[in-house]
């Protein structure tokens, strides 16, 4: 619990940044990094699960109040807040207690690639509520790919950036 | 009964889940029909005042670039007033007025998509008013306050347009298929009318939110359904829906009175 200013604080940055910088038709580009997700992956491992859902919920529906967006971002963040202890033991497969890891502690390698994953399964669900029907199946594949790389690669930046200033 | 209570507390995690899982799924349908929608209103009242300080800034780095469209959509309208000035043709519509706004917020990603604008009441803008560039319609006002406007854009499936053939003044209804920004369908159009591509779209005055003969876009594409007597074209559309800044909201001096007519005719 005492990582909760953290978080607090890294939400309220985030979100800033998600709803005024990283606007697509802002900055002129078909896609912008959803960098919000960071949260869903910083969210403390220690956590049980109805307070992970919870706290997804929560952000989820933040970002779709900013975004006009119904209820996708709602949706997509319980799904991935839903599926992360699964996501965990896919990422660290050899760890025996994955619930006692704590993930910002565990290599960059492991964390990157637990990154690629949640960033993965979170966009491919916002562009599937999006799309609803499957004449768009060819942009929903694109949209997901293309989105998701370039929020891994921001995240990924932010992680290292944060590294660097607390070593 | 405490068999029950133990399943509960078992699947806690699972029943919280599907709780507000099917929360968030409510609300994406009730955000397909903006009518319906006070999720979006309250969110355009609470978030337009940050969009706005966000417009006010990056307006600054973007000043050259609104500039070059001001430019353009003087030089539009100038050639428009000549050749309406030379050609002695008025349009078939009431007369109306315009108010200048500017687009702090524009979604283009979603299959209902919304803008905001910087004017509100406290300019005279108010509900069901039409928004237009001077390359063709934007949306439509479908929320107010003091100081800020949402509009629902003309990228959004449950928004329908009256629209016509400028050549031969066919209607039909025009709609967005959620596909590209730049193209809409044009459905509902008899096969009587002789369309070709490159026909120019404009809009039909069949209500009081868009005023007759606002050009939309032109004909890209001519099909007929198979067994249809009705033509379905798709139109690429005059203004990027994009790169959208200065709009201007139509006044009808009687918008009232049309809306009170069209009523009455759908009770009888």
């Amino acid at each position: 619990m005492n990582r909760l200013p953290g978080l607090m604080l890294w939400f309220l940055v985030l979100l800033f940044v998600q709803a005024f910088v990283f606007d697509p038709v802002l900055l002129g580009i078909p896609y912008a990094p959803f960098v919000y997700v960071l949260l869903l992956i910083l969210l403390p491992n220690e956590w049980p699960s109805w307070m992970v859902l919870l706290a997804g919920f929560f952000i989820g529906f933040c970002v779709d109040f900013l975004f006009f967006s119904g209820g996708i971002h709602t949706a997509s963040c319980l799904i991935v807040c839903y599926a992360r202890p699964l996501l965990i033991r896919a990422t660290y497969r050899d760890t025996i207690a994955p619930n006692n890891l704590k993930l910002e502690q565990e290599s960059f390698g492991s964390l990157f690639q637990y990154t690629i994953l949640v960033v993965f399964a979170h966009h491919f669900f916002v562009f599937v509520f999006v799309v609803v029907t499957a004449q768009r199946i060819g942009w929903l594949l694109s949209a997901w790919i293309s989105n998701s790389i370039i929020t891994v690669l921001a995240c990924a930046f932010i992680l290292v950036l944060t590294r660097n200033t607390k070593s | 009964m405490q068999k029950l209570l133990n399943s509960i507390l078992r699947n806690g995690t699972l029943l919280l889940f599907v709780f507000l899982f099917s929360l968030s799924l409510r609300f994406i349908s009730k955000n397909q029909h903006y009518q319906r929608s006070s999720f979006l209103t309250f969110s355009n009242d609470i978030s337009a005042p940050f969009f706005e300080a966000r417009h006010k800034l990056f307006s600054y780095f973007k000043h050259q670039s609104h500039n070059k469209q001001l430019i353009e959509e003087n030089q539009y309208l100038l050639t428009k007033l000549i050749t309406k000035e030379n050609k002695a043709v008025l349009l078939d519509s009431v007369p109306f007025d315009v108010i200048p706004a500017q687009v702090i917020r524009n979604s283009i990603l979603l299959n209902h998509n919304h803008i905001t604008l910087n004017v509100g009441e406290n300019r005279g803008l108010k509900n069901e008013m039409g928004v237009i560039t001077a390359k063709g319609v934007v949306g439509v006002v479908y929320n107010t306050n003091d100081k800020t406007s949402g509009v629902i854009s003309l990228l959004n499936k449950s928004l329908r347009v009256n629209a016509k053939l400028k050549k031969s003044n066919h209607f039909g209804s025009l709609f967005w298929d959620g596909l590209d920004p730049n193209t809409m369908v044009l459905s509902d159009v008899p096969l009587a009318a002789n369309v070709a591509q490159g026909d120019t779209i404009v809009t039909g005055g069949m209500s009081a939110v868009f005023p007759a003969g606002i050009e939309i876009g032109v004909v890209k594409n001519v099909d007929v359904p198979l067994n249809d007597n009705y033509y379905s074209l798709r139109i690429s559309l005059f203004q990027d829906m994009t790169n959208l800044n200065q709009v201007y909201a139509v006044v009808f001096p009687s918008a009232e009175v049309i809306k009170e007519m069209i009523n009455t005719s759908d009770d009888e």
